[in-house]
């Protein structure tokens, strides 16, 4: 759902989105005129905006996220009139909010923190969605909008273009909108075993990468052992006695990391492991590896 | 992030090359809407002039749908994201060049980059 309520605010800071730098192929263009006079009109623009145009949410509907899954999201957004220091910032009713590390504490435009009426550009957020219930996200904008139509235009190269401190002259505004999170619980298991079979030369001790795959909030300290059988031996790293994860000790759900172990054998042969993993307060699962041990 | 955004900026702008550079006033079909097609243009002037095969109303539709698709995801990373948001949709029977020429008449023509908006707003809705 989207909620648009408009509000006014105090001028904005001076200090936004330290390079910016990115592109959006309908407003980061390079398209310089052929001329070194630039036209003394943008075509884009209705000069009778200037005063009330507001920047335009195009993302109505959120892509469906697990429940407990991290990931990134766009908003889309044009705008009514030309704007200029442009600051996105969002809260949750339940799990978080995050930006790109570059902003800090909101986000922009992904291009520019300035946008050209009519023209596109896109907001980055982090999501981390909650293990149970919904999510709702208040997303608000604030930004300036340019009293001179002539500062931005739509042709404007805004990868290298910058509309701040002086140029961004005219009056602040903020705009606020709720948007739902769609989320969906993720069925079967809460983790899986990517890797069902590995292959190792007989006498040749080799370590192998066995991926894991989460599906569900929850996987906290995953550990993974096995059960090999009598001609298949097994080492951990450090000499324990089960392998954590590579990236951490964590499983984010729709995210994969990898356990290492060491497999030695010397009778060539196929052999189904059993492969234990466990996580968090008492989570575990079974699998089964295929260990094919070459001459 | 500012260097991710930097590589993406890069590739996007090695990719719009073709269509860079080119006099927007002078280039924009949405301005003229009576354009002759019985005239052929010239080889300098044909990189500028949207294909034959597609008209940049059609192709506010399949950006349209584009951006819905790229829009529709979750992404791991936002590098990813920006380089998603910064491609341009493959079209059968269009070159890239011809491609930018289009999307280039998009982001540059109000009365386009308008029914572009209102083609999001649409789309992105029913998807």
């Amino acid at each position: 759902m989207l909620q648009p309520g408009p509000a006014s605010l105090p001028r904005l800071s001076r200090k936004i989105v330290a390079g910016v730098a990115g592109a959006l192929l309908l407003t980061g263009l390079a398209m310089a005129p052929a001329s070194s006079t630039p036209p003394d009109r943008d075509l884009g623009d209705d000069p009778r905006n200037n005063a009330t145009g507001e920047p335009v949410l195009l993302t109505r509907l959120l892509p469906p996220m697990v429940r407990g899954q991290i990931g990134w999201v766009g908003l889309m957004w044009s705008t009514e009139t030309d704007i200029c220091e442009v600051r996105v910032t969002s809260s949750a009713t339940a799990g978080t909010v995050g930006y790109p590390t570059n902003t800090g504490d909101h986000s922009s435009f992904y291009v520019n923190d300035a946008l050209a009426e009519g023209n596109l550009d896109f907001t980055a957020l982090k999501l981390a969605t909650p293990a149970t219930g919904g999510m709702q996200l208040g997303v608000e904008v604030r930004y300036t909008r340019l009293a001179d139509s002539l500062v931005l235009r739509k042709f404007d190269d805004l990868v290298t273009k910058s509309v701040r401190d002086a140029d961004c002259a005219g009056a602040t505004a903020s705009k606020s909108y709720t948007l739902t999170v769609p989320l969906i619980d993720a069925i079967g298991p809460a983790v899986s075993l990517d890797t069902d079979q590995v292959s190792v030369a007989a006498g040749k001790p080799t370590w192998v990468d066995l991926e894991l795959d989460g599906r569900k909030p929850g996987l906290t300290n995953v550990r993974v052992a096995l059960t090999p059988p009598r001609e298949l031996a097994v080492v951990y790293p450090g000499d324990g006695t089960s392998s954590g994860l590579t990236k951490g000790t964590d499983l984010g759900v729709l995210s994969s990391d990898r356990a290492g172990v060491r497999l030695e054998s010397s009778v060539p042969g196929t052999y189904r492991v059993p492969v234990r993993i466990t996580w968090g307060n008492g989570g575990q699962l079974t699998e089964t590896l295929t260990v094919r041990v070459t001459k | 992030m500012p260097g991710n955004r930097r590589a993406a900026a890069a590739l996007l702008l090695v990719v719009l090359a073709a269509g860079c550079g080119a006099d927007p006033e002078g280039t924009d079909p949405g301005r003229d809407s009576g354009a002759d097609t019985s005239v052929s243009p010239s080889a300098s002037q044909e990189q500028a002039t949207s294909p034959a095969s597609m008209t940049p109303q059609e192709f506010v539709t399949v950006l349209a749908d584009h951006l819905c698709q790229v829009q529709g995801k979750v992404y791991e990373d936002p590098t990813a994201m920006g380089e998603a948001f910064a491609s341009l949709p493959e079209v059968e029977g269009l070159s890239e060049a011809e491609t930018q020429v289009l999307a280039d008449e998009v982001r540059t023509d109000a009365d386009l980059s308008r029914a572009l908006n209102e083609a999001l707003l649409t789309s992105c809705a029913d998807a």
